[in-house]
């Protein structure tokens, strides 16, 4: 049926293979055709490259799409809207004092980084639990902290990502879904505990979060009805930010949004004056909010049987890991990488510590590197004089996606939507790995930020999920169709 | 060093913002000149001053600097060194066409990335509906596979694909609808357009499929020759019909030829199908209301002449020459030319043929797989015994593929002389120097050639070649040898090259050119056996 319309169509040609072939199509003049720039997929390696092949040939391949396309919805249906901002343990009071939470997957005091430990010493010693850094070290050898990742509790945080009970954090509902996500306040720049910064003054701000900006925060936003972040992305990426490295436009929506009803709530006019100057001399204010979006936009999309999409993006300072939603709330971890960029004057790539940080959520909704096309501003961290390098940035992320947001556009792409839904199996196939723009710790506690650039997810990440998914659905190739109905083993649950 | 010995610059820009990663781009640009980390290009907020001060960086004038003032800072032991560097800083920052320079105008989004799968090319190119597919036969299951899983039809021109992976992929396709064109699927024409090693053929009323890479150029090209036309031309790769596979593209090319109203004339073109594979293919086609040719080249039909209709309708072609011929005459409502049908070849045990030395040898020097083998077919019929490298019977087959005895007829495209190296129809140097060998033996008679064109071979065949055949024919005169070149050319003369082009620089070489490879295969057979027969 399909051969016979065949012939009466114009043919238009995928030439994958040899370059002759496509030069000599375009010398007759008549085929319309596109020259694939092949090279062995999966890297050459056999073994997934017959997974890939398994997955394609066998019944799963319409049940993954239509789980892929399910899940792109939900996230394009999401709504993130901020709505309150509380203590975290008032949220979670089962919560114990000795807990603490970091950015990442689940990881041991052992295998912590530098600037993760220095930010568990300076969130132990906030929370009183601890008196210095020997004290928590010793708790922490003695196992007597309970380290928890932030995910699990529906929270993201940026770099070392710490989050303990007493620590003010945001409240993002998902109003489409009902789900919330949380994520802490953003310390400004300079010495911050995110960067592993944990001495008086660190605390001091801290300190000033919990006892006042927070409390002030929660009073404006009960009287309101909250903040829609979603318009605030939207109107930010045609302003030139991807909500990573840069959210200058962002914050500055946010301020123009929530400025007019602060003052009215808040009357004490120091109090005010000290609230604005914080979230005015900040640039990266909306990042800590942009996150909680992402969170709450992604969240709901977890656990899609059958869905080979990325659901969230986290480093540790140790491991990256990955979460696919048809594989549950496993990580797949790999050894993080170091990030390439630009260094502060009297730092360079031997200073940096491994790229570390829930911030990677951002890109698992398609912002930060995936969303380069609209910051060109940012394509100078990655030593890039070229402004076209952001919208071939872009342009590649759409390879590895499986679809574009209805609602984030690109205005210098023809308002094409923003590259969502990561999927591993393209990743796996054409090697070409997520975009983060990151910022960079210094390896050492306390000393802070020392530079800003872009990281890459480990492909290793990708693989071993594609083999869990093969082994959790039972995939089988060709042979699996005589099957066709009856095999459910390898289902969900 | 000593820092004692250092000198410290600084200076300020008033109200001059850049961001951030803009500076750090030039501070880098300049710590790269000086070798050393000692310099820094910042605005002058609060924290970015701490930072140049805690490095040493921050003279009096730098801690004058406010936020939107741009600070420029650098230590060194030569100051006015330092001084040109600060300028260059401030020039790359103020020279905004410099900075401009990497990006072109005038070019829309997208068309920069290079397109890396074929899922990204079906993005790129919605409206796509068919693969070329030549990667290394590896991953050659894998990309067909991934092709036909976006609704692509595909042509697998790569070879060393296994048979599991070829049922599959064509199972594949049959659900789909789809057609699985190969593994080693070497040409094909589908709306009139040539793909991978084909020729420029007129549009038409005749349809082919054929399980023979050039056996589908030779008869497409006779077909344009004679003054037809096509309307597709399917490939199947040569496996197609063996019983593992069950003919099953074969099939799916007969089902949508039938079904295509263009199409007026089918015609069938294979070595000799399996068994089971055959009756397939006969009972699909004794279903047909059109007209059909079947040319299964080796067929072992004892009886009836030629061009008779047969098993249903069908009528039996010998050579592709024939096929072409009869397709265009039943095209024309006329009935298939009756031409007395050739003796079967007598049984080897018998009569081991004429292979006296005294008319000397056949050397057949072959580009084209099926048309070496239809040349095989013909010589062994008067000469009896004919070697190569892809022999009709074992008891044929040359201990080395690349060492002639006696009779021998190559194909030169086989594996053995392809690995790591391009296609003879490609690059013809290989079978250049069979020509110079060749053409020096004395027990050599004539030696046969084919010359195919088209997309995909190579772009003057006839003018590459001549040299070498006519040195061997001065070379023989000189050593009073008789020695003759045979050859054919398949192709059209809207095909890149010319057909007559080719032809006639051939005979200029001194070759003796016939209209099609059978005819050219009758004609160096005659010469040897010299009409004894």
């Amino acid at each position: 049926m399909s051969i016979a319309a065949l012939f009466q169509e114009n043919l238009q040609i995928a030439n994958v293979g040899l370059r002759s072939f496509y030069d000599e199509l375009l010398r007759q003049g008549e085929a319309e055709a596109v020259h694939v720039d092949w090279k062995p997929p999966a890297n050459g390696n056999p073994e997934l490259i017959r997974v890939l092949g398994a997955l394609m040939d066998s019944p799963m391949v319409e049940r993954t799409q239509a789980a892929n396309r399910e899940v792109l919805d939900i996230i394009n249906r999401a709504q993130p809207v901020l709505i309150d901002v509380q203590r975290f343990g008032d949220i979670f009071p089962s919560c114990a004092p000795n807990t603490v939470l970091h950015a990442g997957p689940p990881l041991s005091w052992e295998k912590m980084c530098g600037p993760l430990r220095g930010a568990v010493v300076g969130a132990l010693v906030f929370e009183g639990i601890a008196s210095d850094q020997g004290e928590v070290e010793r708790m922490a050898e003695a196992g007597e902290i309970d380290f928890r990742p932030n995910h699990d509790f529906d929270t993201v945080g940026p770099m070392t990502g710490i989050t303990t009970p007493s620590m003010p954090v945001f409240v993002v509902r998902n109003t489409t879904f009902g789900n919330l996500a949380y994520c802490t306040i953003n310390e400004g720049l300079g010495k911050v505990m995110r960067f592993g910064a944990n001495d008086e003054s660190v605390l001091e701000r801290l300190r000033w979060l919990r006892d006042e900006l927070g409390p002030s925060l929660q009073k404006v936003l009960r009287a309101g009805e909250g903040v829609n972040l979603k318009v605030i992305l939207s109107k930010a990426l045609a302003m030139g930010d991807e909500m990573h490295q840069r959210n200058i436009a962002a914050s500055a929506l946010f301020a123009r949004d929530f400025f007019p009803e602060l003052t009215r709530i808040i009357r004490d006019p120091e109090v005010v004056h000290r609230i604005v100057a914080f979230i005015s001399g900040n640039e990266q204010w909306f990042l800590n909010l942009a996150m909680a979006a992402g969170k709450a936009t992604t969240d709901p999309a977890r656990n899609v049987e059958a869905s080979t999409v990325v659901t969230a993006m986290a480093r540790n300072g140790t491991n990256f890991g990955i979460r696919v939603s048809g594989l549950g709330d496993r990580w797949f971890e790999a050894p993080v990488e170091q990030p390439a960029g630009l260094y502060f004057p009297g730092f360079s790539e031997s200073d940096a510590n491994p790229d570390i940080g829930d911030s990677t959520i951002v890109e698992s909704f398609g912002f930060g590197g995936m969303a380069m096309a609209c910051a060109p501003a940012v394509t100078r961290f990655v030593g890039v004089e070229d402004v076209e390098f952001a919208t071939r940035t872009t342009e590649r992320m759409r390879g590895i996606c499986v679809g574009a947001s209805h609602d984030y556009l690109i205005p210098a792409m023809n308002f094409a939507g923003l590259p969502t839904g990561i999927d591993i199996c393209a990743v796996v196939e054409s090697g070409i790995r997520p975009v983060i723009n990151t910022g960079i710790a210094h390896r050492d506690p306390g000393v802070g930020q020392i530079g800003a650039g872009v990281v890459h997810p480990p492909l290793a990440c990708f693989e071993k999920a594609l083999l869990a998914f093969e082994q959790q659905y039972s995939v089988t190739g060709d042979q699996g169709r005589d099957n066709r109905g009856r095999d459910n083993k390898g289902d969900v649950q | 060093m000593r820092a004692a010995e250092l000198i410290l610059r600084n200076f300020v820009i008033r109200d001059s913002y850049f961001d951030s990663a803009t500076l750090m781009l030039v501070t880098n640009r300049i710590a790269e000149r000086i070798g050393s980390d000692n310099v820094a290009v910042m605005m002058g907020s609060a924290t970015n001053k701490d930072l140049m001060r805690d490095a040493g960086l921050l003279s009096d004038e730098g801690e004058s600097a406010l936020p939107n003032d741009l600070l420029f800072a650098a230590k060194g032991e030569d100051k006015d060194f330092l001084d040109e560097l600060l300028a260059e800083a401030r020039v790359q920052l103020f020279d905004r066409t410099k900075i401009r320079s990497g990006s072109t105008s005038g070019s829309g989004p997208g068309e920069h990335t290079s397109v890396t799968t074929v899922g990204q090319a079906v993005e790129r190119m919605p409206g796509l509906n068919l693969a070329l597919v030549s990667v290394p036969g590896t991953y050659a299951a894998y990309e067909a596979r991934k092709a036909l899983d976006r609704g692509l039809h595909v042509l697998l021109f790569s070879d060393n694909v296994s048979i599991e992976d070829e049922v599959s992929l064509k199972k594949m396709a049959v659900r789909k609808g789809l057609l699985m064109m190969g593994p080693d699927c070497g040409s094909a024409i589908i709306n009139g357009i040539p793909l991978a090693f084909a020729n420029v053929v007129r549009r038409g009323k005749i349809g082919v499929v054929a399980a023979a890479g050039t056996g589908l150029q030779e008869v497409t090209s006779l077909i344009d020759q004679g003054g037809g036309g096509i309307t597709q031309a399917i490939g199947t790769g040569g496996r197609d019909v063996k019983d593992d596979v069950g003919a099953m593209m074969m099939l799916s090319g007969i089902d949508a030829l039938a079904e295509d109203r263009s199409t007026e004339v089918i015609v069938v073109v294979s070595k000799p199908p399996g068994a089971n594979s055959l009756k397939l293919i006969l009972e699909r086609l004794s279903a047909l209301r059109k007209p059909v040719v079947t040319c299964f080249l080796g067929e072992d039909r004892s009886s009836g002449p030629a061009g008779e209709s047969q098993d249903g309708g069908r009528v039996c072609a010998e050579t592709l020459e024939d096929a072409a011929r009869f397709a265009l005459a039943l095209q024309r409502g006329e009935n298939p030319p009756q031409i007395p049908r050739t003796a079967p070849s007598t049984p080897l045990s018998q009569s081991p043929g004429p292979e006296g030395a005294d008319h000397g040898y056949l050397r057949g020097l072959y580009t084209g797989g099926t048309l070496c083998y239809e040349s095989l077919l013909i010589a062994r019929r008067r000469l009896g015994v004919v070697y190569s490298n892809t022999p009709v019977t074992p008891g044929e087959a040359l201990d080395r593929a690349d060492m002639p005895v006696k009779h021998t007829i190559l194909d030169l495209g086989d594996d053995f002389f392809t690995r790591g190296r391009p296609h003879p129809m490609i690059d013809p140097s290989v079978r250049n120097r069979f020509i110079e060998t060749q053409g020096a033996d004395p027990t050599v008679r004539v030696i046969l050639l084919d010359l195919v064109i088209g997309y995909g071979a190579h772009g003057d065949p006839a003018g590459n070649i001549s040299p070498v055949i006519e040195s061997a024919l001065q070379r023989a005169r000189s050593e009073s040898r008789s020695l003759a070149f045979v050859a054919s050319v398949c192709g059209t003369d809207a095909d890149p090259q010319g057909l007559t082009r080719q032809r006639d620089e051939l005979k200029r070489a001194g070759v003796h050119v016939f209209g099609s490879n059978a005819e050219a295969a009758r004609a160096a057979v005659e010469m040897i056996s010299g009409g004894r027969r």
